[in-house]
This record gives C-alpha cells, structure tokens and sequence, in this order.
C-alpha cells in the first residue's frame, strides 16, 4: 500500500526562540508553543481558537485553581454552558479589576470604579469574547482537552491577549497561560492609560462634573482612551478621537461594546460571590498553590508544559512535544528512563531553544521520513485516530532508546482519503514497516532552490507571521530558500528573496498554507518554473538536484563530492575503488573532476539525516550544511551546496576560475567570503 | 672551419632531417593532410583533435559521418564495443575491466587504446600527445573530453575525459569535442613540413657525395 505522509516531519531550519529576551520585539512565528489548535465561534467563552493549556503549564493548576471558569465544550447546550461560564466569569472580573484599581488608587470614587469595570469588561468583550479557558475536541471523536485561548494567529494568549512577540518573557512566566496573572498583567497596561488619558485627550479633567449624561460621556473617554492605548501602544491614547484613522472600526466597535453591555445578556446574578481565589490567584501567580514540580537539572529529561527539555550548559534545548524526546539525544545526554515535569516559571531563568522537529529529529533519528515525503508501507499497519502511547511521560520512557516512528499521514482507505497515524516501528523495526518511497505526484511543498508564484498578495514578513516588509503582488514567482513548519497543524513558511518596485531586494517568509487538517497550499504558493537561465545549482547535464539528497542525481548516479564521513562509511561498507575515485563530469560545459556513486551507494553512505553524515547545518554558514574535516593536519571546514548562479559566478571571478565553483562543495572560507 | 668538419656537419644535419620526417611512435604513423594513422589498429585519426569542436552526441555523430577530409568520407566517432564482448559494465573500476574507468586500454576502446597503448600514456595523467594537436586543454588538466559514438544508456553515452585517461558516461546532451576517426589507412605521404626537412637532408647529403670524387 502506498501512502502519501503529509504530516510527519519537513525540512527546515530551526527558529531559535531566545528565553532570555527582555520586553523588545521576539519574532515568534505563528501559533509559537500552539498544539492542537481548534476553532470556535464568536460567542462569550468560545472565541478561536485555542491551543493546548498544558504548553504552558499543567493542567492540574488550572483544573484546581480554575474550576467553574473553564468553557466545556462537552455540554450538551452551548447556551447554557456560555451562561453558566459568564455567571462564573463575571464576578471574578469584577472582583479582579476592583482589588486591582483600589490597590493603586486606594481612595477611588465608586464612580471611576464603575467606570474602569465597565472598561474592563468592554475590552474582555473586545478582546476574546471573554474567553480564556475551555475544554474542546480536536475533531469528532477526540478526547476533550484544555485549551487556552490563542488569538491573532496564535499571537495572542489568554483572555486580554498578550501578544507573544512582545511579551515573550513574561508569556513564560505565565502571563498568559495563568488567567489571573494574564489579567492582572494586561491590566496594568490599560491601567497606564487610563491614567494617561486626561492630560493626552479629555483636558486635564479627572474628575467630571456637570450633568449625568456629561460624567457618563466622561467616563466612557476614559474608557475608550485606555482602550485605544491598549490596543495600539501608548501613544494612541487619543486615537478613538481621529475619525480618519485608520483603526476608527475597532475604537468604535469598543465604544459600542462599552454601551451595549451585551455580557450581561449571559450573567443573571451581578452580585454572586467568585467561585475561585481571585485575591491568591492575583497575587501570587504560579505559586498558589505551591507548585511541586521536580528542578531543573543537567542529565534529565525535563517535561515543561508540553515541550520536552534537556540542559545544555545554561541553555534549555527543547522539542515542542513529549513525543519527540527521542530528538535530544544529540544535544545533551540524559536519563530517557523518567521525565521530570517542571513548571514554565521555572525554566525562565534559562536561555531556550526550541528545535524545530522537522529538522532536529531526521538528524538524530535514522530512517524518518520527512514532512511531505512518500511513503510505502511494508506490511498492513493500522491506521489510528491519534497515536498510541503519546500521552505525557510515556513517550518519553521510549523515547531516546527505541526511537519510537508515528506518521500522522493520508491515506486511501476503501477509496477515501483518511487522514490518521501509524506506527512506524522504533529503531530495530522502522526498515521493515515503512520506506521511503517516490512520490506518485508532484510534490506537496516546495523545497529549498523550488520556485514558486504566490497566489493572491502575500506579505513578506522578517519572521515567520513576524515584522511586515513588503507585500508581494499574486502571481509574482518567488525561489524559496527555506522551508519551515510549526504547529501540530503544519502552518509552512517559505523564505524567499523579492525584489520589490522600489529596487530593492529584499529576503523574508511567506506563509505557504497549511497541511492539516486540508491542505490549503494551493491558495497561497504554487509550484512554478525558475523565470530566468539562473539555477538554484548547477548540476552536469542530465541530473538535477536533488533535495533530499543535496546532491546531483541522475536516473541511477549521485555526484559529489560527498562527505569525508560519507567516504568512510563507503570504504567501510565495501564500496571499492570507487568510494575515494576522482571521476569526472562535465558541469556548465567545463570537465571537473568528482566522485560518482550509485544512487544506492551515496543514500547508504550519506545517510538519511537533514545533512549528509558528517555534516551538520551552520546557522554560521547560513544554515548550509557544513563538515569540520582535516586535511593534511590542517583543520578545514567544508560547505555543501545548492550553490545558485549569482553565488557560483561570483565565486568563479573571485577564485580564478576554480573548478570548485561548480560543485557542491566549497571551502567554507570561500563561502563566507562570498557572503554579503 | 675546416673542410672536412663542415662535411661531418652538414651529414649530421642530413641525418637529422631524414629521422625527423619519421613519426615518434612506432604505431601512429603521420599521414599527409593532417592525419594520424594507427597501425596496430588500422584507424586513421584527424590530426587535430578539436577540428570537430564541442557538439553534443548526436550532433558530434552527424559532423562526423558528414566530414569529408583527406579525399576520403567514412569518418566516425570513435567506439566502445563491451570489454566482456556481450554488454556495457558501468561500475567504475580502475583496472579496466568494466566500460567505466581508468585502465580502459584493449582495443575494445578506440579512444583508451590510443591513449594507454598507441600514445604510451598511464592513468596518472596525459604526458604523450604524439603528433596529435588538440589533445589538451591548457585551462583545465582533465580535458578536454571527447565523445565516442556508443551510447551507454538511454540519453547517455561514453566519453573520454584525455586529460586523465578516463572513459566515463555524460548526458548525450553535453558538449564534448568531436574527433573523427575511420577504419584503415590513407595514402601514406609524409606531410609537407617533414617533406620539406627531409628533402633539404637528401639535398645536403646528396651535396656531399657529389664533391667528394673531386
């Protein structure tokens, strides 16, 4: 049988996410830390969409901290739940924005305080609907799970949508996972403008007089000020007063939340007591109750929401799931037979990196297959709804030792496409379970040195969902350099080059769609041809590259030159004479001497990881793979290719015409001298 | 000077000119109008190597069954027939005992034979050229590759890459050097330059017989 996997692993480099950056910009992805995202709908307590809660912090925290205020998707009326959730919800906000305003305007009037609730209430109905926890289905079938609520392409967290890429620290200090500590956090900066607002915009008047319907006019400045302020950063404060600007939809769509009061339809009783401890939950964060999770420590596999962590030096290095464990082995050695659970709070003192898996786990995993790569199955394999053995801590007990393979693939069952998870089999078993296969179409994403033309206008970003640049007008062809995927749902990013109409050249990331659970990428990136005679590399005639392999293939040839670890490992298996042989081929019309192999012989020798063995990606080497070899006692670092035209040009120039240029490896020195 | 030593002088130069119109191997025998004739395996070979220029295969084939040189018109590229005698072996060895590789020198090969045998070349490198010109390429040490006229598999054909005595395959569609080559020998008439030598020798040693009755 053969299958198409959509869904297990892709090519990419991995995005460093730095833990220890302070409040400046973070370019986080999209849906950054987001598993097993689901939609919802506009109504109170169900607002889209929502990521696993436990990425953040255990849900035993929130299930004993937060019981009654938790959206269970689970009823079997969603009116009723959302009454219920808002009668819940109601009276810790309303107790929640009281103890905050009086313990900083420990003398307010009852008025302002009136007023700065209404505000509070009107920005959690602006924001998310006032939704923040909620227990929610994958699909039909699925166990419910709790979520957090994840706004603004993932960007947002929690009811008062603390952006991600500006609060990434405090995100991990729970201010976003924690619902009160989210509250008390985002308060404080609508608190600052409403503060601000009566010199910036209402006069210098903070205390309103006249009649009734003038103090209620006032106080809903106020409120729209602090609002605007929110929304747009503190240099807004006045911005609800432009009617030009270009926001007035959203600073009028407050302003009618703040008049319409439409949570109260959902609260029958304004007075009922809170069903949680606002004042400990406020004020002591994470810590209350006391957490007993175990420490961080050098040699365990440590368990942080629902990443998976290892201690390297000072840095944390993670995978974003328990289930990949098994990926760390090559950054740091550690215990593989427990994994110790800590709590988010306590890693925050730690720089972190969190690996993307697509690229982590083929260099460390033999035979894994990629995101988008054919499969075929060896022998029957069910097809699962989830993979078994996933859950938390027993992925891990597997983890490093049997490399345990699960596939959420696409397969043909009784003529329908399914969609589901295999078990591939662990490292003694994968060979005779599922292989590599050629696929029986075009491919399902672009590969680095792929050309592509985007569909409708597509914003370039810095970072993947990042910093906008520029927007690329539809049915522009772009050549990706990069390819990466996040999320359990496989949002792609591609990196491109563009040259905009002002001239300029410019490299950022396009989203590319998503795989799961429809592949959307024919709305946003098609395959295209390269628009000029330039090569993403150049290959002798008859071959093209080839990017799983990194190498020029012909129909039964690899062309090198390959790696000195490739070369050993062929001399090892009994290649012969032709392992260390200087062949020769005709590349761009001039003779350049290369090793050649079989095709079999260069996967066997090569290997299967994100670089051929040996070699590993340099972020150094602008994410080129690279080999630290030795050449007669000199220590050398090698480059591979794909070398595209500008660069294999410009290389030709500078060296004299080496006949290096033209293959696919180069001394790295060369390499970065070349480097703007 | 005296008498007698310029007699010696001028039979030395004499002698000189005779050898000189003589070809350098004992096999490749230069033929008047620019060609190269193999006895040991009756090819007759242009003398200059990049005539044809670089064509690919197919075309390098049709410049050479259209070549019309030295009054004769049966030229060809050159040929690989199996050196087992049944199929194409396209592993690489070193030894020659497969149709990919260095060592390729059994007649078999027209190009390896003349490049090991004919030329008295190694695989360490091209160091014999004969009276050959166009043999190699002064930019790169490995060429200059010349096509044969056997295909090797579908799209793909060998090639012999002169610069270090290795018979390869390429894409049929890659520009490599057509050098022509035909079976047997042409009329065997030294070429104007060596005639020219020799014949001021015989003038000189003819000079010297005639004064010496005197």
């Amino acid at each position: 049988m053969r299958l198409l996997a959509l869904f297990t692993l892709c090519f990419s480099v991995c995005l460093g996410l730095a833990g220890s950056a302070q409040a400046a910009y973070t370019p986080t992805p999209n849906d950054w830390a987001c598993t097993n995202k689901v939609g919802g709908t506009w109504t109170h307590g169900r607002a889209p969409s929502g990521c696993d809660a436990s990425a953040f912090g255990p849900d035993s925290f929130v299930r004993g901290n937060y019981t009654g205020v938790i959206f269970s998707d689970a009823s079997s009326s969603l009116v009723d739940e959302r009454k219920r959730y808002m009668q819940a919800m109601y009276p810790v906000i309303r107790d929640a924005s009281q103890r905050y305003l009086l313990s900083r305007k420990p003398a307010v009037s009852a008025r302002e305080l009136e007023a700065f609730q209404r505000g509070t209430y009107a920005t959690l109905r602006q924001e998310t609907f006032w939704s923040h926890y909620r227990d929610a289905q994958l699909s039909a079938g699925q166990p419910y799970v709790l979520k957090m609520m994840r706004g603004d392409s993932g960007h947002g967290h929690g009811m008062m949508q603390v952006d991600d890429r500006y609060h990434f620290v405090q995100l991990q200090e729970g201010k976003g996972w924690n619902m009160m500590q989210n509250f008390t956090y985002a308060i404080d900066i609508y608190y600052d403008a409403w503060q601000a607002a009566p010199n910036a915009c209402l006069g210098g008047v903070t205390t309103p007089t006249g009649t009734t319907a003038e103090i209620d006019a006032y106080w809903r400045s106020r409120a729209r000020s602090a609002w605007s302020a929110y929304n747009g950063g503190p240099t807004k404060v006045c911005r609800w007063q432009n009617a030009a600007d270009v926001n007035v939809a959203k600073d009028n769509g407050y302003r009618d939340n703040y008049d319409n009061r439409l949570w109260l339809v959902d609260v029958a009783d304004t007075a009922k007591a809170a069903a949680i401890d606002v004042n400990c939950l406020m004020d002591n964060g994470p810590q209350c109750p006391v957490p007993t999770g175990g420490s961080v420590e050098p040699g365990k596999l440590l368990q942080v929401g629902a990443a998976a962590c290892v201690l390297n030096g000072s840095t944390l290095e993670c995978v974003d799931d328990v289930r990949d464990a098994a990926c760390l082995a090559g950054r740091a050695s550690f215990d593989d037979s427990s994994i110790t659970p800590v709590y988010v709070a306590q890693t925050a003192g730690y720089a972190r990196i969190d690996h993307n898996r697509h690229q982590l786990c083929r260099a460390q995993v033999p035979g894994l297959q990629s995101l988008a790569s054919a499969i075929s199955t060896t022998q029957p394999l069910d097809l699962r709804s989830a993979p078994d053995g996933m859950v938390l801590g027993q992925a891990a007990a597997a983890g490093a030792q049997q490399q345990k393979r699960l596939y959420r693939i696409r397969a043909a069952l009784n003529g329908a496409l399914t969609d589901g998870w295999i078990d591939a089999g662990d490292a003694a078993t994968h060979a005779t379970k599922a292989v590599g296969a050629a696929p029986t179409g075009p491919g399902a994403i672009a590969y680095a040195g792929d050309w592509v033309k985007v569909v409708p206008n597509l914003n370039m970003r810095a970072t993947p969902g990042g910093a906008l640049l520029v927007a690329i007008p539809a049915g522009t062809a772009v050549q990706v350099k990069e390819v990466f995927g996040t999320a359990s749902a496989n949002n792609l990013y591609y990196r491109v080059e563009y040259v905009h109409s002002d001239g300029v050249l410019r490299e950022g990331w396009i989203f590319a769609g998503n795989l799961y659970p429809v592949s959307t990428l024919a709305n946003w990136a098609v395959p295209t041809t390269a628009p000029s005679l330039a090569k993403h590399a150049h290959c002798p005639n008859g071959t093209r590259y080839d990017h799983h392999a990194r190498q020029c293939m012909s129909g039964s040839q690899a062309y090198g030159p390959f790696t000195a670890a490739a070369q050993q490992a062929c001399v090892d298996g009994g290649g012969g004479a032709v392992c260390t042989a200087n062949r020769a081929t005709v590349i761009d019309g001039v003779a350049v001497a290369m090793p050649i192999w079989s095709k079999a012989l260069a996967a066997a020798a090569s290997g299967n990881g994100d670089c051929p063995r040996g070699a590993a990606r340099s972020m150094a080497h602008r994410f080129h793979c690279t080999e630290a070899v030795t050449r007669n006692g000199v220590a050398e670092t090698d480059v591979y290719g794909p070398f595209g035209t500008a660069l294999v040009n410009a290389c030709l120039a500078r060296s004299g015409n080496a006949a290096w240029c033209r293959t696919n490896r180069w001394p790295a020195a060369a390499f970065l001298a070349l480097q703007p | 000077m005296t008498a007698p030593i310029k007699k010696t002088l001028l039979a030395a130069l004499a002698l000189t000119g005779l050898l000189s119109g003589m070809p350098a191997q004992a096999d490749l025998q230069l033929r008047a109008g620019g060609m190269v004739y193999d006895t040991a395996t009756n090819l007759t070979w242009l003398a200059d190597a990049g005539l044809g220029g670089l064509r690919t295969q197919a075309d390098a084939a049709l410049w050479a069954e259209a070549l019309s040189f030295g009054g004769v018109d049966d030229w060809r590229l050159p040929t690989v027939a199996p050196v087992n005698g049944i199929a194409l072996q396209l592993d690489y060895t070193e030894d020659g005992s497969t149709d990919v590789g260095l060592n390729n020198a059994g007649l078999n090969t027209e190009l390896g034979y003349l490049y090991y045998v004919s030329l008295g070349n190694t695989a360490a490198g091209l160091t014999q050229t004969g009276d050959f010109a166009g043999l190699v390429d002064p930019t790169n040490a490995i060429g200059p590759v010349f096509w044969t006229g056997t295909a090797s598999e579908p799209g793909w054909g060998l090639a012999f890459f002169m610069g270090m005595g290795l018979q390869d395959q390429l894409s049929s569609d890659t520009l490599g050097q057509a050098w022509a080559v035909r079976v047997g020998d042409v009329a065997a008439v030294p070429e104007p330059g060596s005639v020219a030598l020799m014949l001021a020798g015989l003038a000189a040693a003819a000079g010297v017989t005639r004064r010496r009755p005197r």
